[in-house]
């Protein structure tokens, strides 16, 4: 019953790989193939070495002892995957042209609109692993940064807050999409700005009565949640909510925007 | 009763699209639900199966209201094609063998033949006629107890509509109850043995095809010259109604044909015959301005 989305879904994902892996590529053909040369010494004693870019970066952090941790790279493939998320969200609205098939298969409203979600669900995991292994490990390996990578304890809880974030984000698009079914496209594509413009103006200097209700607000933008959680205690996030506090209320989001998605669809008319 | 709909009521605003409808058809029985634009088919089809929450009313399926499991024995063919225009027909295919359990493969198979369809052209590369034909192939690839059809021959080249006529009845054989729409009179006429024929949301007209055609008989007369005075006829209960056009004479007889073209014989025109209502008398009768028909100018 969930078979469209499926093909949906490998449709898309099959259009990001694409899109991931021309940057993958650019970056380990200059990684590999860019030179340059270093020379040392005076004189009849002058040594010229052929570093390529990886050499040089690897030299660089060698030097300088740094490292990239791997929360980073997390936080970079959860971006992708929200975008993801977003797209998806409003896929299920687009059904609506298709509603003699789709309302027509011996199964529940609520399970036809879970198993649809579920594909999604799928899709915005598959799209952050796509985005890890193959975009942000490959641009890592081919400028030879990858022996630099460090795990550290914010791994899980970073990973934690960048999924429940895509799924709050897939839900938010989904409910709203569900809500307003006759441009579903154009809701996912408004809520970037709308989401990231009432998180900018929870810092702007506004008047106080209209940033309460712009903190409000922010506690159902998914986006509002974003900021480093750290094993130690010490955060950084718009709200003013403790680490996995923040987390928590994040999935707990993400629920309840289903939730809603899900009873919107079952009330739907064709 | 397979298919009971009982003071069925719907409202969009302030219109009522279907008013205290009620219709009833036999297990294994072909209704063909026939009506002008806007008379309440589409709706009630919605209604029916749950595509629309009706104001009041009830529905039932097989003695039962709706419910997710009875799709496992109903299919439904819409008019306009809500088909994936971007999957193939192989593709609509293996959806509706994931979904239903008793989707048969081999039936589907036969019938993307009988269409010559390609499996592999995207639905978006089909004629509108071609994509009735693969929604058609999906409804009956299940072998279904209940077949709704919303103008299923739409599109279609008469010899495909043949094919769908001929599906239908061999469906209604094998025990299948088909409710169906079409504005081709013709189609209804040779595959429905139950009509209802629907005006501004209300049944006016149900029964049984050849009872509603046995109900009345046209006694046809063409004279040489003007229709002579037909007072005696006029006044005659058997007579319904009388028609006159140019030099034709023509009496809608509710008994005692026979007696009533005697009686016309009587005037001397050049022929006299007994003619059975088509369906599209039935129809036209049925949903004309006050139930009467009056092409030619009534004599009453």
């Amino acid at each position: 019953m969930s078979y469209p989305e499926l093909l949906r879904v490998q449709r898309l994902l099959l259009v990001f790989t694409i899109i991931v892996a021309i940057p993958v590529v650019v970056t380990v053909c200059v990684g590999f193939f860019s030179h340059g040369t270093v020379s040392t010494g005076a004189g009849a004693h002058t040594l010229i070495t052929s570093y390529s870019l990886r050499d040089s970066i690897a030299e660089q952090f060698t030097r300088e002892r740094k490292s990239v941790p791997f929360f980073a790279l997390e936080s970079i493939a959860g971006l992708a995957a929200l975008v993801i998320a977003s797209i998806l969200g409003g896929f299920l609205a687009n059904e609506r042209s298709h509603t003699p098939l789709a309302w027509t298969k011996p199964v529940s409203r609520e399970r036809f609109a879970l198993a649809y979600m579920g594909v999604d669900a799928a899709g915005i995991v598959a799209s952050f692993l796509i985005a890890l292994v193959l975009g942000v490990f490959g641009i890592m390996w081919g400028l030879g940064m990858i022996r630099f990578t460090t795990v550290d304890p914010d791994v899980w809880t970073t990973l934690l807050l960048v999924g429940g974030g895509a799924f709050a984000y897939y839900g938010l698009v989904r409910a709203a999409s569900q809500a307003f079914p006759e441009r579903p496209s154009a809701i996912a594509g408004a809520s970037w700005p709308i989401l990231l413009g009432l998180a900018a103006m929870h810092a702007a200097p506004i008047p106080t009565a209209l940033h309460d209700i712009i903190v409000a607000l922010n506690f159902l933008n998914p986006l509002a949640y974003f900021g480093r959680v750290e094993s130690n205690g010490s955060d950084t996030g718009l709200l003013p909510l403790a680490g996995p506090l923040r987390i928590a209320c994040l999935w707990l989001l993400a629920v309840v925007y289903g939730a809603v998605a899900v009873v919107l669809y079952r009330r739907a008319e064709a | 009763m397979m298919i009971a709909i009982q003071h069925l009521t719907k409202r969009y605003g302030s219109q009522a699209a279907v008013s205290g409808l009620d219709l009833e058809i036999e297990r294994g029985s072909i209704c063909g639900l026939l009506g002008p634009n806007g008379s309440g088919k589409t709706t009630t089809f919605k209604c029916l199966l749950g595509f629309t929450r009706p104001d009041s009313g009830t529905l039932l399926i097989d003695g039962k209201p709706l419910e997710p499991a009875t799709f496992e024995r109903l299919s439904y063919v819409p008019e306009r094609s809500a088909l994936y225009d971007w999957m193939t027909a192989a593709q609509h295919v293996e959806l509706q063998r994931r979904s239903f359990r008793r989707f048969d493969a081999a039936r589907a198979r036969e019938l993307l033949e009988i269409f010559r369809l390609d499996p592999n052209k995207k639905t978006k590369r089909l004629s509108k006629g071609q994509q009735t034909a693969v929604a058609l192939v999906l409804a009956f690839s299940i072998r279904p107890d209940v077949l709704v059809l919303d103008e299923p021959a739409s599109g279609l080249d008469p010899i495909f509509q043949r094919v769908v006529m001929d599906l239908m009845i061999d469906a209604a054989a094998n025990g299948a109850t088909i409710l169906f729409s079409s504005h081709q009179i013709t189609q209804v006429e040779r595959a429905a043995d139950h009509v209802a024929i629907l005006r501004q949301g209300k049944v006016v007209l149900d029964g049984v095809v050849d009872s509603l055609k046995s109900d009345e008989k046209i006694v046809e007369a063409i004279f040489d010259d003007a229709v002579p005075p037909v007072d005696g006829l006029a006044h005659d209960v058997r007579v319904r109604r009388l028609e006159r056009s140019g030099r034709i004479l023509r009496a809608y007889v509710r008994t005692d044909s026979d007696a009533i073209a005697r009686q016309v014989e009587d005037l001397h025109p050049r022929s006299v015959s007994v003619l059975d209502l088509n369906l599209e008398d039935i129809f036209l009768g049925a949903v004309g301005p006050d139930n009467r028909v009056e092409p030619f100018g009534e004599i009453r």
